[in-house]
């Protein structure tokens, strides 16, 4: 039983330290921009086709992994130059749905190129094969994934709390207009939020591959939905928020992994999101979040 | 040092005005008065390059500065504390102090940007000292005169050459009005540029060198100070108010 409970908890961790990093690249640019970026799984999707295709030609996959960095992170930054800031000054619910069309967009191009099909995303076994401590089964990547996150989160709060260029983030996320009658650009602000965003993004992609090994042209949701879902359970507007909204659905779904009947368990997202439901209705601003509004 | 020749702007293709010239001198100080949508802020803004020149053009220290944007008017040292005072209440007070420095950081090189950022810190806190003890706590936590106080401060940071201040007064209480302007009255005396929008003419009107008031995009009254005052309250005591 206590190597069990143990076991939920280290599946749990791993995953929801993967969803903590989703939850943050999306929770960055609702900050400073003020929407959800239902754009934001596009960018794993990519990211995971940057991999395979770098595979396809015979690369080795260290050099896989730096490629769909980069790649990762200059689609990030093309999207918040040419999606986003042309329309920085407009309401928010216009860049909402802006991010949608982003996605459609992002999504059409994948099936032509790559067609409907899954595609496979090499991982080498090292990486996969699990190894008991003291029983409880643990693989290279659950503790990558942890560790990942870790440097991230550290990475990311040193950036915003304790730079001058964190300064001007949090300014520009709290008041625009005013932030720029001190001088800051909010088109760099953007630009620079979206480049953070993108390599959020493609840790997360290394870590969500290397787990499920296929990507496919309608993989976005998936990612999309669990930041979404994150951010909502841990709310939105700190940075605390998302990571312990990533941290609680991730050990949720291990529980429920760990309880539920092979043919409940189909119905796994549909907890989720009734734990998003009794959330929203009991604590509307999440479990460490501030009250905000989807596009305020 | 500052002045504007036949300005006009507006908000999308409505104007706010169309013809506005004047001329503010070195270490001297404009009130602009007026009723509310009189187009007070619409000016400050448009001084600040947070709007767009229509026509007309606008001089600093002899120089052109009709085409730049909000970024590089602060280069030019044109500041602006903004109505409301707008303090970043998700940063310290030494944050939002650092965040006024922002242009100085892009201008100067890495060892002159520490001196210049600790020496206006000290010149805010000695002119503050309430700011340096709540250095460390959040600037949403301090009083509205203390807000008022850091605004000034973080526009300090930028080393303007002329200050814009959109209601200094809005929401104080008298004394720390008067404890405001005290400030704002050294800050004259050591050579800076200073324009105030106030809503509630008397007080700036003792404070101020000159005066414009405005009614409608149209300047109705300009002049010295003392004088557009006298004829302030003449038109008070025989129309009844209204001209601010």
């Amino acid at each position: 039983m206590m190597v069990a409970s143990l076991q939920v908890i280290v599946d749990g961790l791993s995953i929801g330290s993967t969803y903590a990093l989703l939850a943050l690249g999306l929770s960055l640019v609702f900050s400073v921009m003020g929407f959800v970026n239902f754009a934001y799984g596009s960018l794993i999707v990519w990211a995971g086709y940057a991999i395979a295709v770098t595979d396809s030609v015979g690369a080795p996959y260290a050099l896989t992994i730096l490629v769909m960095v980069v790649f990762t992170v200059v689609l990030s930054i093309a999207m918040g130059r040419f999606a986003f800031r042309p329309f920085i000054t407009a309401p928010p619910a216009t860049l909402l749905l802006t991010s949608f069309g982003v996605a459609l967009a992002l999504q059409a191009v994948a099936i032509f190129v790559f067609g409907e099909a899954p595609r496979h995303v090499p991982t080498p076994p090292v990486l996969i094969e699990s190894v008991s401590v003291g029983g409880v089964r643990i693989s290279l990547l659950q503790i990558l994934a942890l560790g990942l996150s870790v440097i991230v989160l550290v990475a990311l709060n040193l950036l915003i709390q304790r730079t001058t260029f964190g300064i001007e983030i949090r300014a520009a996320a709290e008041d625009s207009k005013a932030a720029q009658l001190m001088g800051v650009r909010p088109p760099k602000v953007l630009l620079v939020v979206f480049a953070i965003s993108g390599v959020v993004a493609a840790v997360v992609a290394f870590v969500w591959f290397a787990r499920i090994g296929t990507v496919d042209p309608r993989a976005d949701l998936t990612p999309t939905l669990k930041a979404f879902i994150a951010v909502v359970l841990g709310g939105l507007g700190t940075i605390r928020g998302p990571v312990i909204g990533g941290l609680l659905l991730g050990l949720f779904e291990s529980v429920l992994a760990s309880f539920l009947t092979t043919n409940l368990l189909a119905f796994q997202s549909a907890f989720a999101f009734g734990l998003v439901i009794l959330v929203l209705i009991l604590r509307p601003q999440g479990v460490a979040g501030r009250v905000v509004e989807l596009a305020k | 040092m500052i002045e504007l020749r036949g300005a006009a702007t507006g908000y999308g293709a409505i104007p706010v005005f169309e013809n506005m010239s004047f001329a503010v001198g070195k270490g001297s100080a404009m009130a602009i008065a007026g009723p509310n949508g009189a187009g007070k802020t619409t000016l400050l803004l448009l001084m600040a390059g947070m709007l767009p020149l229509w026509r007309g053009a606008m001089h600093v220290a002899g120089n052109d500065v009709s085409a730049l944007g909000a970024e590089e008017r602060i280069g030019v040292g044109v500041v602006l504390c903004p109505e409301g005072r707008r303090i970043f209440s998700t940063l310290t007070v030494e944050e939002n102090l650092q965040l006024g420095a922002t242009t100085i950081r892009r201008s100067l090189h890495r060892s002159g940007v520490r001196r210049a950022i600790n020496d206006g810190l000290e010149q805010v806190y000695s002119m503050f000292p309430i700011l340096r003890e709540r250095r460390h706590g959040s600037g949403g936590a301090l009083s509205g005169g203390q807000q008022q106080m850091l605004a000034i401060g973080r526009a300090l940071m930028s080393r303007p050459a002329v200050l814009l201040l959109d209601e200094p007064s809005l929401g104080l209480a008298p004394l720390i009005v008067d404890e405001v302007y005290a400030h704002l009255e050294e800050l004259k005396r050591s050579g800076l540029t200073i324009v105030v929008v106030e809503e509630a003419a008397s007080r700036v009107m003792s404070f101020a060198d000159t005066a414009l008031v405005l009614r409608n995009g149209r300047v109705i009254l300009q002049g010295d100070a003392k004088e557009v005052s006298e004829h302030l309250d003449l038109a008070k005591a025989y129309v009844g108010g209204g001209a601010g």
